[in-house]
C-alpha cells in the first residue's frame, strides 16, 4: 500500500466499488436530469417570441422544423406539452439518482460501521488503555457517518458542474457573445467563494475553540456545583462563564460578519449582473447588436438569459463553499477510520496456536519482566512465583506496584519481555488466544454488565442462548456460589430482570457479584478478581469473602487487592512492590516479618502512629 | 434516585416556552429586533416590486405599451423604447442594490440579535443552574442540565437567528408576492395560489410519514450505539471473556437493523423533492397554457379581463417564488416543536429555580467556636417519605474530632449536609454556638465551616487559583480586583485575586500540600487540568483542604475524604489531620472504621438514627453493630454473627 495514498480514494475503492452499479447508474441519472432541468427557460423563451411577440419563428434545437405545427395556439400546446414533458423527465431522473445513490450509501456505511467496530474489538488491549474507549467510538459512531458525506460532496459537485455547463450550452445557442460575457460571473464567484473559505478557516478554527472552552467551563462549574455551594462563590462562577460566553460570542461574531460581507459581495455582483443582462440585452433587441457584438438578440432569448441568471449564484456558491468544506471533513474522516483499519495494533488470530488444557491449574511466573511502551522502567521486573493448584493466592501492594499488569499478562493483553508464564506447563505465549481467555475466569474492579437481563448477563460468555424466563441449571449454580443467588430471587422478575444501561439498576456490589458469577459459569480452573472489593462497602465485602472462602480448594483463585481484608484468608500474598515480589507468605507471616505488608495492614486497622516512616516517605 | 430523575422540560410550566424565552430575554434587545422585522418586509416588497417591473419594462419595451410604474410619477417615465429600457434598468438596479442594503443589514440586526440574546440565555440559565439547592442535582443528572445549556441554547440559536428570520421572511414574502399579484390579475393569481393549498399537502403528507419512519431510525441507531460503548467501554470484559466474535455478530445484527430502517425511511423522503417539483410544475404548465391563450386570444373560459405577454412573464417569476416558502413553511411546525422542546428544557432550569433569597437580614457572624447542637433533627428528600435522618441529637463541644460511620445510605453525609444548609431539616434545630443556623448567612456559616467532600473537586486551573478558591469574597482585598485582567502577567501568580501568597503556602502548609506543590514542575502555577485530573488522588485531596484551610474555619468537615486515597496518602492526610483539628471541631464521616479510630467520639449511624456513640474501645467493648463493622475491617468474617450476615444477606 501507497503511505501517502488519498485514504479518501483507498476506502472508496474498497468500500465503494460492491455498489458501484448503484453509484454509476445514480450519477448517470444524475447528469442526464440537468438537460430537461434548463430546458423550460429556454423554450418558455422561444415560445415568448414566436407565440406572443411573433419576432421569430418557433424552432428548437435538434428538432426538425416540419415537426413544428403552424398558429400560435398549436405552438403554445407544443410549448405546454415539452415543458410538461421536461418537468416530468428531471424529476423521474433525480428521484432515480437520490434512489440509487441512497441504496448504495446506506451499504457502504453499513459494511465500513461493521469493518471499524470489528477493527476496534480487534485492536489489543493497549490501545485502550492509552487511548480513551471514546476515540474508537466516535470512529466507529461518527467518522463512518461522516465519510458517507463524501458520496454525497460528489454527487453535488456532478450535478452543480453540469448545471452551470448545460445552462451555458444553452445560452451559447441563443446568443455566444453575451454568454462570453457572462462566464465572467461564475469565474469571479468561484474565486470570491475560496476567498471566503480560505478567510473564514481560521475563524471557525477559532469558534471551536471557544466553544470547547465554553463547553469545559460549564461542564467545570456545574460538575463542581457542591463545592461552588460550600464556598459560596456562585457570582464568581457566574462572571467567569459570562466571560467565557462573550469571548464565544465574539468569536462567533467574527464568522457571521465575514458570512455578512461575502453575501453582500456575492448578491450585489449577482443583482449587478442581471441588471446588465437585462440592459445590455435589451439595447441589444431594440437596436440591434452594440458595440463589437454581431450576432442577432430577441427578447424570447433575453427572457430566458434572464430566468438563467436567478439560478447561477446557488450552485456556483455552494460549489466553492459547501461541497469543498464536506469534502475536507470527509477526508478528516477518512483519515481517522484508515487509521483505525489498518492499525498497527490489530490482534493476532484468536484460534492461531494449540488450545490451552487446563488439567490441574497450576500457573507459573518464570523470571517474568515486562514494560509498558514508551516507559523506561519495567513495571515487572524479574517475577517468579508458581500457584498450587486449588491455592487462594492474594496479591497486594501499593497502587503503582504492578499488581494489576501481572493479571494482564496472565491474560495475554501484553506480551511480557522476558521470562515466560504457564499454565500446567503450557506457555500461554504458545496457546491460542481463545482457549486462554475461555479458561481463566475474570472479574475486574468495576465491571462492565451489559444491557440486558440478569441471566443474559451470567451466560454472556458461552456461545448457547439462555431461555430467560426458565434460568438455566448452570445460570443458577454460578450465581448461587457468587453470592448472588439470594438477592437476584428477591427481585420482582428474579433472573429476568433488566440490569440497564452499565448495569446501573443494580447496586455496585449487586453488579460486583453478578460479575462474579459471569466468570464462573464456564467452572473455570482458574479465577481472577482484579481489585473487585476496592469499590465495594463493608457489607458486600463480606458476601465476596464468603464466596471466596466457598469457592476454595476447587480451583485457584488470584485475589488482587486494596483491601487486606479481602486477602487475610488466602493461602499465599504476594506483596508487590516496585514491579517485584517483596514478601510471599500467609497473613501470619508477613506480620511477623514487620516489612511492607506490616505496614499496610497497620493503616487497614488504623494504626497509623506505627507505621514506618519510610512508608510514609515513599508517598511524599 | 434513578426513579426520582425527571425531564427538565416537567419543570416548565410555561404554555408557550419559546416565546416566553424569546420574550424574556429580548426584552433589552427589542430595537434589533424591530430594525430586523422591519428589514425582512422592505426587502420581500422590493423584491416582488422588482419583478412587476420587469414585467412591465418588457410590455412596454418590446410591446410598445405604456410604461407605468407603481409609485413613479408618469412625467418622470420616459416616452421613447431606448429610453424606457434605460429608465427600466436604472429603476432596477437602483432597486436591486438598495434592496441587498436593507436585506444584509436586516440579516445584521437578526444575526446581533440572535447573539446577544443567546448570551444571556446561556448565562442566565447557567446562573439559575448554580443556585438551585442541590435537592434539584439529585433529581436531574448534572449532564441533564449540561445538555440543556449547550445542545438546548445551540438549538435556539438556530430557531431565532435562522428559523425566525425565514418564517417572518417567507411569510412576508408569500404576502407582497401575493399583492402583487393581485393588483395585476386577480384571476391568474388564484390559479397560481392553488399551488399553495397543494404543496402545503404534500408537504405535511411528507412530515406526517417520515416522523412514524424516524423514531424507529432513531431507535436503531440509539442501540447501536449503546451496544457500541458497552462493549468498548468494557473491553476488558469482552476480551478476557474471548467475546469479541459474538460481539460482532451482534453489532453486524443491529448495524443490519439500521440499515433497513434507514433505508425505509430513505426512500420515502427522496421523494419529497421531485414531487413537489414536479407539482410546481404541472400548476407553471398550467399558467403558461392560460396565460399564453389570454395574451393571444383574449380571457379563456370564465376569466375575464386583460392579460399581458409582460405581465406573464412576471407571474412566471413570482411562481419560482412561490416554491421555496411552501417547502418552509410546511417544515416549519417541526422547526417550532424542536425550539419549543429545547425552550421549554431551558424554562425548566430556570424555573425550578427557588433560588435562597439572600439572607440580607440575617445577623453577621464575627467568629465562632464551633460548638455544634443538633437537636431532635429529622429530615426526607424531597419528594420521598423515607426519614433518612431521623429524631437525631447530639452536641460537639469546640475542638472536638467526631467520626461519623454506617453502612451505605445510613444518612453519614445527608447529616453533615444540613449543617452547611445544603438542605434544610423537616423539623428540630441545628445550632452553632447557640444560634440556630437558619438565623446566620449561608455565606458566613459556608464560611465557618470547611467542607472538603468525597471526590475533593478540583477546578480547572492553577494550584493556587484553587486554593484562593476558598477564600471569602468579601476578604479579598479590593485593591488586587481592581487591577483586574491588564496586570495578568506580571501579577504574582500565586496572589491569586486578592489572597496573598503566604496565606496560600501557609494553608498548603497546614493540609500537607506545600512539599509536594513545590516539587511540581511550576509550583503554585502548575495547572491542574479538568477536574485536576493532572495530581494524583492523594494530592487533590490536600489541595482540596487547603483550599477548605485557607478561610481558618472553625468547623471542620470531611466528607469520605479519604475513601478513594491509597493507603500510604492516608496515613499521610491522618498524620496531618492530628495538627489541623486539634483547635477545630472536626467531623470526620468514613467509609473505612481506620479514619476515624482515633476520633474523640465515634457516632454510629444506621437507618437515619445514632445506635451507638463512644470511643473505638468503647465501642468494640460494646460488641455492637460497631464491632461487626470492626471485623469486616480486618477481615475477620468468620467471627461475625448471624444476624449481621441475614441483615446484609438479602444483598443491598
Amino acid at each position: 500500500m501507497n503511505a501517502s495514498e488519498n485514504p479518501l480514494v483507498k476506502l472508496l475503492r474498497e468500500y465503494a466499488r460492491p455498489e458501484a452499479t448503484n453509484f454509476g447508474l445514480g450519477l448517470l441519472a444524475l447528469i442526464l436530469a440537468r438537460i430537461p432541468q434548463r430546458a423550460p427557460a429556454f423554450v418558455i423563451g422561444v415560445a415568448f417570441d414566436a407565440v406572443l411577440l411573433s419576432d421569430r419563428a418557433y424552432s428548437l434545437p435538434l428538432v426538425p422544423s416540419e415537426w413544428i405545427p403552424e398558429g400560435q395556439l398549436a405552438q403554445l400546446w407544443l410549448t405546454a406539452g415539452i415543458l410538461a414533458a421536461a418537468f416530468l423527465a428531471q424529476n423521474g431522473l433525480d428521484w432515480l439518482s437520490s434512489w440509487f445513490q441512497t441504496r448504495g450509501s446506506v451499504a457502504m456505511s453499513h459494511d465500513l460501521r461493521t469493518d471499524a467496530y470489528d477493527a476496534a474489538t480487534d485492536l489489543r488491549m493497549s490501545y485502550y488503555d492509552d487511548s480513551q474507549s471514546g476515540d474508537a467510538m466516535s470512529i466507529v459512531h461518527n467518522d463512518t457517518d461522516n465519510f458517507g458525506g463524501i458520496v454525497g460532496a460528489i454527487y453535488n459537485a456532478t450535478s452543480h458542474v453540469s448545471e452551470v455547463l448545460v445552462t451555458f450550452a444553452l445560452m451559447a445557442v441563443l446568443n455566444w457573445q453575451l454568454t462570453l460575457v457572462l462566464v465572467t460571473f461564475p469565474v469571479f464567484v468561484v474565486l470570491a467563494s475560496r476567498v471566503y473559505a480560505r478567510m473564514l478557516g481560521p475563524r471557525h478554527e477559532a469558534v471551536r475553540e471557544t466553544v470547547g472552552e465554553l463547553n469545559a467551563r460549564l461542564e467545570d462549574s456545574l460538575n463542581g456545583v457542591r463545592t461552588v455551594k460550600a464556598f459560596t462563590r456562585e457570582k464568581f462562577e457566574r462572571d467567569r462563564v459570562a466571560d467565557t460566553s462573550e469571548k464565544y460570542r465574539k468569536k462567533n461574531w467574527e464568522t457571521i460578519r465575514l458570512r455578512l460581507g461575502f453575501d453582500l459581495i456575492t448578491w450585489m455582483s449577482n443583482s449587478i449582473y442581471s441588471k446588465i443582462i437585462f440592459l445590455l440585452g435589451g439595447y441589444w433587441v431594440i437596436a440591434g447588436p452594440p458595440g463589437p457584438f454581431t450576432v442577432p438578440f430577441t427578447a424570447g432569448a433575453l427572457l430566458t438569459f434572464m430566468l438563467y441568471a436567478r439560478e447561477f449564484l446557488n450552485p456556483v456558491k455552494n460549489l466553492a463553499v459547501d461541497t469543498i468544506d464536506a469534502y475536507e471533513d470527509a477526508l478528516a474522516s477518512g483519515k481517522r477510520i484508515d487509521g483505525l483499519l489498518s492499525h498497527p495494533e490489530r490482534r493476532v488470530d484468536p484460534d492461531e496456536g494449540d488450545d490451552l488444557e487446563v488439567t490441574e491449574g497450576r500457573i507459573e511466573f518464570d523470571d517474568v519482566t515486562f514494560t509498558y511502551e514508551g516507559v523506561e522502567e519495567p513495571t515487572i521486573e524479574n517475577v517468579s512465583f508458581t500457584a498450587e493448584p486449588g491455592e487462594l493466592v492474594g496479591v497486594v501492594g501499593s497502587t503503582g506496584a504492578g499488581k494489576s499488569t501481572l493479571v494482564k499478562l496472565l491474560f495475554r493483553f501484553y506480551e511480557p519481555d522476558s521470562g515466560a508464564i504457564r499454565i500446567d506447563g503450557q506457555n500461554v505465549r504458545d496457546v491460542s488466544l481463545r482457549s486462554l481467555r475461555r479458561q481463566l475466569g475474570y472479574v475486574s474492579q468495576d465491571p462492565q454488565l451489559f444491557d440486558g437481563t440478569i441471566a443474559e448477563n451470567i451466560a454472556y460468555a458461552t456461545e448457547d442462548r439462555f431461555d430467560t424466563d426458565e434460568p438455566a441449571e448452570e445460570i443458577v449454580r454460578a450465581a448461587t456460589l457468587a453470592g448472588a443467588h439470594e438477592f437476584i430471587v428477591q427481585l420482582p422478575e428474579g433472573y429476568a430482570t433488566e440490569v440497564g444501561e452499565r448495569g446501573v439498576k443494580l447496586s455496585g456490589g449487586q453488579r460486583q457479584r453478578v460479575a462474579i458469577a459471569r466468570a464462573l459459569l464456564r467452572d473455570p480452573n482458574i479465577l481472577v478478581l482484579d481489585e473487585a472489593t476496592s469499590h465495594v462497602d463493608n457489607e458486600t465485602e463480606v458476601h465476596i469473602q464468603r464466596s471466596l472462602e466457598s469457592m476454595a480448594g476447587e480451583r485457584t483463585t488470584f485475589a488482587i487487592a486494596h483491601r487486606l481484608s479481602t486477602v487475610v484468608d488466602a493461602d499465599r500474598i504476594l506483596v508487590v512492590d516496585d514491579g517485584t515480589v517483596a514478601a510471599e507468605g500467609t497473613h501470619e507471616d508477613l506480620l511477623e516479618r514487620d516489612g511492607l505488608y506490616a505496614d499496610l495492614w497497620k493503616v487497614q486497622v488504623g494504626d497509623i502512629e506505627s507505621v514506618s516512616e519510610e512508608f510514609v516517605e515513599v508517598s511524599r | 434516585m434513578s426513579e426520582n430523575e425527571r425531564d427538565l422540560a416537567e419543570e416548565s410550566d410555561v404554555t408557550y416556552p419559546f416565546f416566553y424565552v424569546i420574550r424574556h430575554a429580548g426584552r433589552g434587545h427589542r430595537g434589533l429586533l424591530v430594525g430586523a422585522v422591519l428589514a425582512s418586509v422592505l426587502t420581500s416588497i422590493n423584491s416582488a416590486l422588482s419583478i412587476f417591473v420587469i414585467g412591465v419594462g418588457f410590455d412596454s419595451v418590446f410591446s410598445s405599451q405604456p410604461l407605468n410604474v407603481p409609485l413613479v410619477p408618469s412625467a418622470w417615465v420616459p416616452t421613447t423604447t431606448e429610453g424606457q429600457l434605460w429608465f427600466v434598468g436604472g429603476f432596477l438596479l437602483v432597486t436591486g442594490v438598495l434592496g441587498i442594503l436593507v436585506s444584509i443589514s436586516g440579516n445584521y440586526c437578526w444575526e446581533v440579535f440572535g447573539q446577544r440574546v443567546l448570551d444571556d440565555i446561556r448565562v442566565q440559565t447557567f446562573d439559575s443552574a448554580q443556585h438551585q439547592e442541590l435537592a434539584f442535582f439529585d433529581t436531574h443528572q448534572t449532564g441533564d442540565v449540561m445538555s440543556a445549556l449547550n445542545d438546548d441554547v445551540n438549538t435556539l440559536e438556530h430557531s431565532i437567528a435562522k428559523s425566525t428570520r425565514w418564517a417572518i421572511g417567507t411569510t412576508v414574502d408569500l404576502l407582497s408576492v401575493l399583492a402583487f399579484m393581485l393588483y395585476m390579475n386577480w384571476q391568474l393569481t388564484t390559479v397560481v395560489f392553488l399551488l399553495v393549498p397543494v404543496l402545503a399537502a404534500i408537504n405535511v403528507h411528507f412530515s406526517r410519514a417520515l416522523s412514524e419512519l424516524y423514531p424507529p431510525i432513531q431507535r436503531a441507531a440509539g442501540q447501536l450505539n449503546a451496544r457500541m460503548e458497552a462493549t468498548l467501554g468494557g473491553m476488558d470484559v469482552v476480551k478476557a471473556n474471548a467475546a469479541e466474535a459474538s460481539e460482532r455478530e451482534r453489532f453486524t445484527a443491529r448495524s443490519d437493523t439500521l440499515r433497513a430502517k434507514g433505508w425505509a425511511g430513505a426512500r420515502k423522503q427522496i421523494q419529497q423533492a421531485p414531487l413537489v417539483q414536479g407539482v410546481t410544475g404541472v400548476v407553471l404548465v398550467v399558467v403558461m397554457v392560460l396565460g399564453g391563450v389570454w395574451v393571444i386570444d383574449g380571457p379563456p373560459l370564465f376569466f375575464t379581463g386583460a392579460l399581458t405577454a409582460g405581465q406573464l412573464v412576471s407571474f412566471l417569476f413570482y411562481m419560482r417564488q412561490l416554491e421555496g416558502p411552501a417547502e418552509f413553511l410546511s417544515a416549519l411546525v417541526g422547526i417550532y416543536q424542536r425550539a419549543n422542546a429545547s425552550a421549554a428544557r431551558i424554562v425548566g432550569v430556570r424555573n425550578a429555580d427557588n433560588r435562597v433569597a439572600e439572607d440580607t437580614d440575617a445577623e453577621p457572624v464575627e467568629r465562632v467556636d464551633g460548638d455544634v447542637e443538633y437537636d431532635d433533627v429529622s429530615f426526607s428528600y424531597p419528594g420521598t417519605d423515607e426519614r433518612v435522618i431521623d429524631s437525631v441529637s447530639f452536641h460537639v463541644e469546640p475542638g472536638e474530632t467526631v467520626g461519623i460511620v454506617g453502612s451505605t445510605g445510613a444518612g453519614k453525609s445527608t447529616l453533615i449536609k444540613l449543617l452547611l444548609r445544603f438542605y434544610e431539616p423537616d423539623s428540630g434545630t441545628i445550632r452553632l454556638d447557640g444560634r440556630d443556623i437558619t438565623e446566620l448567612s449561608r455565606q458566613d456559616l459556608r464560611a465557618a465551616v470547611g467542607y472538603v467532600d468525597q471526590e475533593s473537586f478540583l477546578f480547572d486551573g492553577t494550584v493556587a487559583e484553587n486554593i484562593a478558591y476558598g477564600k471569602r469574597e468579601a476578604e479579598r482585598s479590593e485593591a488586587s480586583k481592581a487591577s483586574g485582567e491588564g496586570g495578568a502577567s506580571e501579577r504574582r501568580p500565586a496572589s491569586e485575586e486578592g489572597v496573598g501568597q503566604e496565606e496560600l503556602v501557609a494553608a498548603a502548609t497546614e493540609a500537607g500540600a506545600d512539599e509536594f506543590v513545590e516539587d511540581l514542575d511550576d509550583g503554585y502555577d502548575t495547572h491542574v487540568g479538568q477536574r485536576g485530573v493532572k495530581l494524583s488522588g492523594g494530592q487533590r485531596q490536600r489541595v482540596a483542604i487547603a483550599r477548605a484551610l485557607v478561610r481558618d474555619p472553625s468547623v471542620l468537615v470531611f466528607d469520605e475524604a479519604t475513601s478513594h486515597v491509597d493507603n500510604e496518602t492516608e496515613v499521610l492526610i491522618r498524620r496531618n489531620l492530628d495538627e489541623l483539628t486539634a483547635d477545630r471541631t472536626t467531623f470526620v464521616i468514613a467509609h473505612r472504621l481506620s479514619t476515624v479510630r482515633d476520633a474523640d467520639r465515634i457516632l454510629v449511624m444506621d437507618d437515619g438514627e445514632i445506635v451507638e456513640e463512644g470511643t473505638h474501645e468503647d465501642l468494640l467493648t460494646e460488641d455492637g453493630t460497631y464491632a461487626d463493622l470492626w471485623k469486616v475491617q480486618v477481615g475477620d468474617v468468620d467471627e461475625l454473627p448471624d444476624e449481621f450476615l441475614e441483615r446484609v444477606g438479602g444483598g443491598d
